[in-house]
């Protein structure tokens, strides 16, 4: 029996919380080197047009304007969130002869304040030509519509806009379905959210004895500085990215966006630092959101409700320019396949060009509309088949060591456990069905239960496809770790630090972190893809590993035994039943310099997902290996509506997940409840209004974020299948995406179970649930 | 976002508040707790070169009038009418009503004057016009509607909700135009019904203090907020409900049924008030047809992504659900 861990898998407080708390961390907005220009951006007012000229000779001329650029100042380079020979890179920053959304970005102004800088861009002047538009990603598709962009050249089907297309299967459906007991067709449809961080976007760029210093709200420094260099011309090594601090980000600060172009291209011009923030309307109305799709989805079953066939296909309204969107119909297939076992798939997803925002990832990237979709119709099946929910989910789950289709393997999977244990923390099998339509005390307030389960990768390969992590020992006996990882909220500071210290036996207060800084600390993933915890850690493992390797030498060097017979314990060596014989680190390390002729101990430790594999999947055939960790959720929900006026809320969340095993549980229950949120956010709340292409509430007083007041009761339960042993590897999986998207379709389903009516359409707003209660009032009495 | 340029006065008293109104003329604009004013002046919907604050002003405590009315000062922040005992006993529903205005910290700053004050609300018009809807609309002086294109007038909210609670209490309003330029009069000709311009006040009057008579104040009420959030949200539509009932605990004397966010202005269900007298409030029918009439007579306009017929329906069910909450027992004065 190995000893009990001291710091992994223990409820330690944020390492960053301090710095938080107390207002010292530095967050973008807070760089503000002497003589900062302010940088604002001129946004198309239209969501198609030519641009026939622009004419900024009077914004230049204005007293405090230092620069203005176009595209004509740029080199008129493109990037994309998908950089790849199938789909490459295909935006301007700055736009080049047309613009294809509400609040493109035309021209950015570098002022001495933010007045000067805004009277700056009403005195440039722009020529459009109004190009006729389109909005809805079916119009868009159609022979006669509005053309955002050619058709990807590889599609074949007569479509407009199609942006890309992924296409898979396996087995053979049409006969699947032909031998299936029992077989349904539905759509489903959820609408466009968006990522709600708290902070708006910021950069600061200064440009200095040609070195681009940035400071910027990201999800990952490494990607920025590429796609930066990319763009202006650069030689990698001549973009430095800096930490800052990044107050939530939810997917929503992967790409390069134009404000961090503009404010180095000014700064490179003018010669000063550029600042830019970005207003909290121009980022509801003009950014990046999530993805709204579109789910036709065909399933047959036997009688004892395993399934036999699927066929999905999904439509992404992608917006202006690819963005994630070709991404999103991949993945939306990864988890369609990933929880239960199809014998055989056809999937086809499209992504389509509308005069749009450009979507980008989103908390779940797709699992939650997909999950919605499949898990709504798991119920209707189960209904009526005669199957309980459970029941129909149990026969179906994969089992531990499954095969994917993909080549990849579920492990130790846990999702019959986290099936069982969530359905039975709600008392699901008693309760479903059992309250429908029966008011507690004759009012109107109804109340059902449901249960949805979901899968999410962790880590994959996307640039820059590794992490590496440097240990240091200090001549005290303290630690320094040098990550290129970001604390974005989510606590990556702290886990790192947490896997640094069991390794090596430091308290975490003698361990400081030096975080995300392209040129002192080594690369990183970054992140998103949900990779930090599962490859970042294991290379913090690694680099950890080998300064233990080092200091165990040295110890058994100078205490005359083997490394076999020592053990670690706060900052010191000991050997085995001789506790006299020990040496601090802090001698340790005297004795290194001494011996090895200035060694002081430094341990690096890289990781890379899927060792084998050389790239990441196929977007267009979903082939080639996708991750090697596999997180499962089962979550259940309790939810009650109002049958008078509608009105629907989640009291209860219950989520019982297999994420390996919680390395901080604190930061897991912290990200479950916040996904809760965000998912009750998603189910009744949250909606980015448009009408052709403009929106209608930009503002966090009518996007209508939940609020505490909003919030249900949050449980979780773990269902724990992997380890962690000391200076072994380990392959623990993500919980910071995978939990927004079982709760969304059990309470879809909880709220079929409160009041019999089913919505296909997120979000479940008073006005549809009524509406739904009506039909089925006059369904239920035109069969009485 | 940031707000523009200004020049701040703070003047000492109410009437030097109305005289430099009355100096600077269309260039000023009085601030009270600015959190309508504000967001405004940084949406650039409002763009004054003059702010006149009533900041510096004194100001007074609720207190009861010899016949029992309860006088309050319109500078009275929200949290504290929440908090109010004076205003928890003798005017619940005003105490009620505020505390279902938007946030804690908002409400701290927010005052009475200024909630009775707010400029009417639209989606296309609560915004900056840098790059989304950057032709003026009829509100911003220009000619289009982009709510309803083929409309010639504004169909804008407001959206106080302290206002059909006032309507509600036939409470008096209080003006100040400067010295010896004093005025009273019914809350309801504060109001003008018209969204361009929803008040009544001249340019530089100002709101001192409202009059909730006791006659309602202590009687049977009931205030219900329907919105999609908590908190930290206008309302779809606000109901406010004051009853006189007789001795014998269920005849209704007079009532009052108020609503709010439906109109350019706080409208009373007026036909459905006047079913009401005589009638017996224990009689489930009443009520309810009682608040058939309301949702006949009152039409919302669609509005922050509320359907038109949704906010009808559910005005139905506020209204009687309110109805059933005043005619209840008679609630305790201080809960
Ligand atoms: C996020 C948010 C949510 C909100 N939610 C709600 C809500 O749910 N319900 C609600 O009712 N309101 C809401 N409000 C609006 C507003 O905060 C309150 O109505 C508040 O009471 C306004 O008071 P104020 O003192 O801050 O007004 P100010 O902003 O100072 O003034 C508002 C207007 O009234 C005028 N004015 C102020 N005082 C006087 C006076 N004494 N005499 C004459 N004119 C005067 C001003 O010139 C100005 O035009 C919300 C505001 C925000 C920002
Ligand atoms: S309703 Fe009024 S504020 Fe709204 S767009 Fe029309 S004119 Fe403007």
């Amino acid at each position: 029996m190995s000893d009990p861990l001291k710091y992994v898998g223990q409820p330690i407080a944020r390492v960053d919380g301090p710095a938080k708390v107390t207002g010292k961390a530095r967050f973008t907005v807070d760089v503000q080197p002497p003589g900062t220009l302010v940088c604002r951006i001129l946004r198309s007012p239209h969501p198609h047009a030519r641009i026939l000229g622009i004419d900024i000779s009077a914004a230049q001329k204005l007293p405090g304007v230092k620069a203005v650029v176009t595209a004509d100042d740029t080199l008129k380079i493109k990037h994309g969130f998908v950089e790849t020979p199938r789909y490459p890179a295909d935006q301007y920053p700055l736009a080049v002869g047309v613009v294809r959304h509400v609040g493109e970005e035309i021209a950015a102004v570098a002022a001495v304040d933010e007045h000067t800088a805004e009277a700056a861009l009403k005195l440039i002047k722009v020529e459009y030509e109004i190009l006729p538009a389109v909005f809805d990603p079916e119009e868009a598709m159609k022979a006669d519509a509005p053309e955002v962009h050619p058709s990807h050249p590889k599609v074949t089907e007569p479509f407009r806009n199609i942006a890309g297309k992924t296409e898979t299967g396996w087995g053979d459906v049409d006969q699947g379905l032909a031998e299936s007991d029992y077989v349904r067709t539905d759509r489903f449809e959820s609408h466009l959210r968006t990522h709600g961080y708290l902070e708006p976007q910021a950069t600061v760029a200064s440009w200095e004895d040609g070195k681009l210093n940035v400071w910027t709200s990201s999800m990952g420094p490494f990607i920025k500085r590429k796609k930066l260099a990319q763009t202006l011309g650069l030689p990698l090594s001549a973009v430095r990215v800096h930490k800052s601090y990044v107050g939530g980000a939810f997917g929503g600060k992967i790409d390069l966006f134009s404000h961090e172009f503009c404010a180095a291209l000014l700064s490179m011009k003018t010669g000063r630092p550029v600042k830019v923030v970005v207003s909290r309307e121009e980022i509801f109305a003009a950014y990046r959101h999530g993805q709204p799709l579109i789910v036709e989805l065909t399933t047959g079953v036997k009688k004892d409700g395993s399934i036999v066939a699927q066929r999905i296909r999904t439509i992404n309204n992608c917006g202006a320019y690819k963005g994630s969107g070709v991404v999103v119909i991949f993945l939306s297939w990864g988890f369609a396949m990933a929880t239960y076992r199809i014998p055989n798939m056809a999937y086809e997803g499209f992504a389509v060009y509308t005069n749009n925002t450009v979507r980008c990832p989103q908390r779940g990237h797709g699992a939650p509309q997909m999950r919605f979709a499949i898990e709504s119709q798991m119920d209707m099946i189960a209904e009526e088949i005669g199957l309980d929910p459970v029941a129909i989910r149990l026969v179906n789950a994969r089992l531990p060591d499954e095969q994917l289709p993909n080549g990849d393997n579920v492990h130790n999977c846990g999702l019959v456990e986290c099936i069982e244990k969530a359905a039975e923390r709600i008392n699901l099998r008693e309760r479903y069905g059992s309250s429908r339509n029966k008011a507690a005390e004759g009012g109107s307030l109804r109340r059902g239960v449901g249960i949805g389960v979901s899968a999410y990768f962790g880590g994959s390969l996307i640039y820059p496809n590794s992490s590496s992590v440097i240990v240091k020992l200090n001549d005290d006996g303290s630690l320094i770790i040098l990550t290129g990882s970001l604390d974005i909220g989510q606590g990556a500071e702290t886990i790192l630090t947490q896997i640094v210290a069991e390794e090596l036996q430091v308290p975490i207060s003698q361990i400081s972190i030096m975080a995300a800084d392209t040129e002192t600390t080594p690369v990183d993933i970054g992140v998103w893809i949900s990779g930090n915890a599962y490859v970042t850690g294991n290379a913090a493992r690694e680099a950890a590993m080998a300064v233990r390797h080092k200091i165990l030498e040295i110890a058994a060097q100078e205490l005359e035994t083997e490394t076999c017979q020592l053990v670690l314990s706060e900052k010191a060596v000991s050997v085995t039943g001789a506790p006299e014989r020990r040496m601090s680190y802090a001698e340790i390390y005297e004795a290194s310099v001494r011996s090895r002729r200035g060694d002081p101990i430094i341990g690096e430790g890289h990781w890379r997902t899927m060792r084998d594999v050389p790239t990441h999947p196929s977007l267009a055939t979903a082939k080639g290996r996708w991750t090697e960790n596999y997180a499962f959720d089962a979550q259940a929900a309790e939810v009650e509506v109002d049958i008078e006026t509608g009105k629907a809320r989640l009291v209860r969340a219950v989520t019982a997940h297999d994420c390996g095993f919680p390395i901080n549980p604190l930061n897991v229950d912290g990200q479950i409840d916040g996904q809760v949120s965000m998912a009750l956010g998603h189910a009744f709340l949250e909606e980015v209004m448009m009408e052709n292409g403009r929106t209608l509430n930009p503002s966090w007083l009518e996007y209508r974020m939940p609020t505490i007041g909003e919030m249900a009761l949050s449980e979780s339960i773990d269902v724990i299948t992997e380890s962690y042993v000391v200076g072994q590897p380990y392959r623990t999986k993500e919980v910071g995406e995978g939990y927004v998207s079982a709760i969304l379709a059990a309470i879809a389903n909880a709220l079929y179970d409160a009041v019999g009516v089913r919505l296909y359409t997120t979000p479940f707003t008073p006005e549809r649930i009524l509406k739904a209660l009506k039909e089925k009032a006059q369904a239920d009495s035109g069969n009485a | 976002m940031h707000l523009p340029r200004f020049t701040y006065v703070r003047p000492g008293s109410r009437d030097e508040a109305a005289g430099l109104l009355d100096t600077f003329g269309k260039a000023a604009v009085l601030v009270a707790g600015g959190t309508d004013l504000f967001p405004r002046m940084k949406y650039r919907i409002s763009t004054p070169e003059y702010l006149v604050s009533l900041s510096g002003v004194t100001r007074f405590l609720p207190a009861l009038d010899e016949d029992g009315a309860l006088r309050i000062d319109a500078l009275m922040s929200l949290g504290d009418l929440s908090r109010s005992p004076i205003v928890r006993t003798h005017a619940p529903l005003v105490s009620q009503a505020a505390t279902c205005v938007a946030s804690g910290q908002i409400r701290n700053a927010a005052t009475l004057g200024g909630n009775l004050c707010l400029e009417c609300r639209c989606l296309y018009y609560n915004q900056s016009h840098t790059f989304q809807f950057v032709e003026p609309c009829f509100k911003l002086g220009g000619d289009l509607c982009y709510f309803a294109p083929k409309g010639n007038r504004c169909w804008a909210i407001f959206a106080s909700d302290v206002a059909p609670a006032l309507l509600s209490l036939d409470t008096v309003i209080c003006v100040t135009g400067g010295p010896g330029k004093q005025r009273r009069f019914p809350v309801a000709e504060l109001y003008t019904g018209d969204a361009l311009s929803p008040l009544t006040l001249l340019p530089s009057e100002i709101i001192t203090e409202i009059i909730v008579p006791s006659a309602f104040g202590t009687g049977r009420h009931s205030f219900r907020k329907f919105s999609r959030r908590k908190g930290y949200e206008f309302a779809g539509l606000s109901v406010a409900v004051a009853l006189q009932v007789a001795d014998d605990g269920r005849t209704c004397r007079d009532a009052r049924i108020a609503v709010g966010s439906v109109a350019g202005g706080p409208v009373r269900a007026a036909a459905a008030e006047a079913g009401l007298p005589g009638q017996d409030l224990s009689n489930s029918e009443t009520v309810r047809s009682a608040a058939a009439t309301a949702a006949q007579e009152i039409r919302p306009i669609a509005h922050h992504g509320y359907q038109a017929a949704h906010l009808r329906h559910c005005l139905e069910v506020e209204v009687l659900r309110a109805l059933t909450e005043a005619a209840g027992p008679a609630p305790l004065a201080d809960v």
